[in-house]
């Protein structure tokens, strides 16, 4: 099981290079017959991150990007689990709440960063708050589909027992919600990090959507595409170095039998 | 002793009519003794159990355990482990805090689940699983203790082997039990008491106390009593649903 289950991944990850291989090819040869300001090749793309990281702020805006996508990620879940799990509990509560979920949901999300900036003030909290309120219905939505599809067979087990709360939370209840914490952080993050940088842009002096701000203005390519991508590999490494393993350790117990 | 009084349990229909599953059921489980409850499939018993269990409070009537109350335990007709905790751990996690620390070896060998109890419950079969269902009700070592078929749909051998384990343990233990089962001679061999219930809306319509010993309850013995039973059985069929009893006494 073991070996077969390592070439499986070693293959995979062939399969990705190759593939990734062939779409840094096509842009190659895309900028190449275009010979354009507008489009530069990879390489340069490559040596404008190589001498930002070198002598530049990569690594600094990228990490105040990163900072913010995690707090915001934080406050999001806590918040939108408690009210999705209220919500999923209570379906009186829930029938006269739900307008208002759908109502945030379609809010466009540069809607909410404006009126945040012009209520709460250009700084760091109205940032923060503008991400938060655009990713929070989402989490609403997925915890408290989480909190229906409760299993109450476990639940009056733990009741015989007479578990405590908080053993009746970490073994009963969490391990059952965790699907559902998973998917909301999985989908929380490609979500937030894409807001991050619209909030950066309109009013943050720094993060990557700051610079990207910055290089637009200056009609800087290379600029703009060695930001992105340099996010873009951040959150991969995230994705897979931290996400996905912390996924498979929760998920041992479903892989026997 | 153990007090069930449900003057009436109505369910809601998903069509929204009521249904009345239970009415004017009245039984007394004396303290160490073995009851149980025999009936029709369909006539209410888990829903009995869950009542007396508190899992269940939207009835009139009402259940009066003894005082002081120690610890209840029971087995679901499913076995109800946490799929996401191993055999030790789902039998730990019942486990009141002055028992936490308390060695399992000896119950868990005795039910032979020793050498599974690092395993999740999805790789158990079914008879290994309630088997440790068992454990986990007898790990903590009730007073009470409320079984709902434990041994269906396991081989002859094990159940037996199951059932002297139980008597052992409510030998030792002074336990008080309550068991729902649909194997007449089950009751037989283990119960002290057997409520006979009848069909929808659910009562006692007949009661058999068994005071031979159960040593001496030989193939003779237990096959008289599963006939007695099976008399029981059959008048609950006919009994007019239209006599109605006195509704209990509520204390």
């Amino acid at each position: 099981m073991a070996p077969n289950r390592h070439s499986k991944k070693l293959a995979s990850a062939g399969n990705i290079c190759a593939s990734f291989t062939v779409l840094t090819a096509i842009w190659a040869v895309v900028a190449c017959i275009s010979n354009s300001n507008t489009l530069p090749s990879p390489l340069a793309v490559l040596d404008f991150m190589v001498a930002e990281a070198i002598a530049g702020p990569l690594f600094l805006e990228t990490g105040a990007t990163l900072l913010r996508v995690g707090v915001s990620l934080l406050i999001s879940m806590a918040l939108g689990s408690a009210i999705g799990i209220f919500l999923g509990l209570r379906p009186a509560a829930d029938r006269f709440f739900d307008s208002w979920v759908v109502l945030f949901l379609n809010i466009p999300a540069v809607v909410v960063i404006v009126l945040a900036y012009v209520w709460l003030g250009l700084n760091e909290f109205a940032a923060l708050v503008a991400i938060a309120v655009n990713k929070i219905p989402n989490v609403v939505v997925v915890m408290r589909e989480g909190a229906r599809s409760l299993d109450p067979q476990y639940a009056d087990m733990a009741n015989v027992f007479r578990l405590t709360i908080a053993r009746k939370i970490r073994n009963v209840i969490l391990p059952q919600l965790y699907p559902f914490v998973a998917a909301s952080i999985r989908s929380g993050f490609s979500l937030i990090w894409k807001i991050v940088l619209v909030v950066e842009l309109l009013g943050r002096p720094n993060g990557v959507g700051f610079q990207i701000h910055l290089h637009f203005q200056l009609f800087d390519v290379a600029g703009i595409l060695g930001y992105a991508l340099t996010f873009v590999v951040v959150m991969l490494g995230v994705e897979f170095f931290l996400l996905q393993p912390a996924e498979q350790h929760a998920h041992r117990w479903r892989m026997h039998g | 002793m153990v007090e069930v009084c449900i003057d009436e349990k109505t369910f809601q229909t998903a069509g929204g009519a009521a249904l009345t599953a239970i009415r004017g059921l009245l039984f007394t489980v004396t303290k160490g003794r073995i009851a149980c409850l025999v009936g029709p499939s369909g006539c209410g018993k888990t829903t009995t159990l869950r009542i007396a269990l508190g899992l269940d409070r939207a009835f009139e009537g009402y259940i009066r355990l003894p005082e002081p109350m120690g610890r209840i335990a029971a087995v679901f007709q499913e076995h109800r482990l946490l799929p996401w905790r191993t055999v030790e751990q789902n039998i730990r996690l019942a486990l009141p805090g002055e028992l936490r620390n308390k060695n399992l070896t000896a119950l868990l060998d005795e039910l032979h689940i020793l050498e599974v109890a690092d395993l999740y419950p999805s790789e158990l079969s079914l008879g290994l699983a309630r088997r440790v269902a068992l454990a986990r009700a007898l790990a903590i070592e009730p007073s009470l203790l409320l079984l709902d078929e434990p041994f269906a749909s396991l081989d002859e051998e094990t159940a037996s082997r199951l059932r002297r384990l139980l008597l052992d343990q409510w030998s030792s233990h002074k336990m008080t039990i309550l068991m729902i089962t649909h194997d007449l001679a089950e009751a037989a061999q283990l119960a002290d008491d057997i409520f006979i219930l009848s069909e929808r809306p659910t009562r006692v319509c007949r009661t058999i106390h068994l005071d031979m010993p159960r040593s001496s309850r030989d193939a003779a013995a237990i096959a008289q009593i599963v006939e007695d039973v099976r008399i029981g059985l059959r008048e609950a069929k006919v009994t007019p649903l239209a006599q109605q009893e006195e509704p209990c006494q509520t204390p």
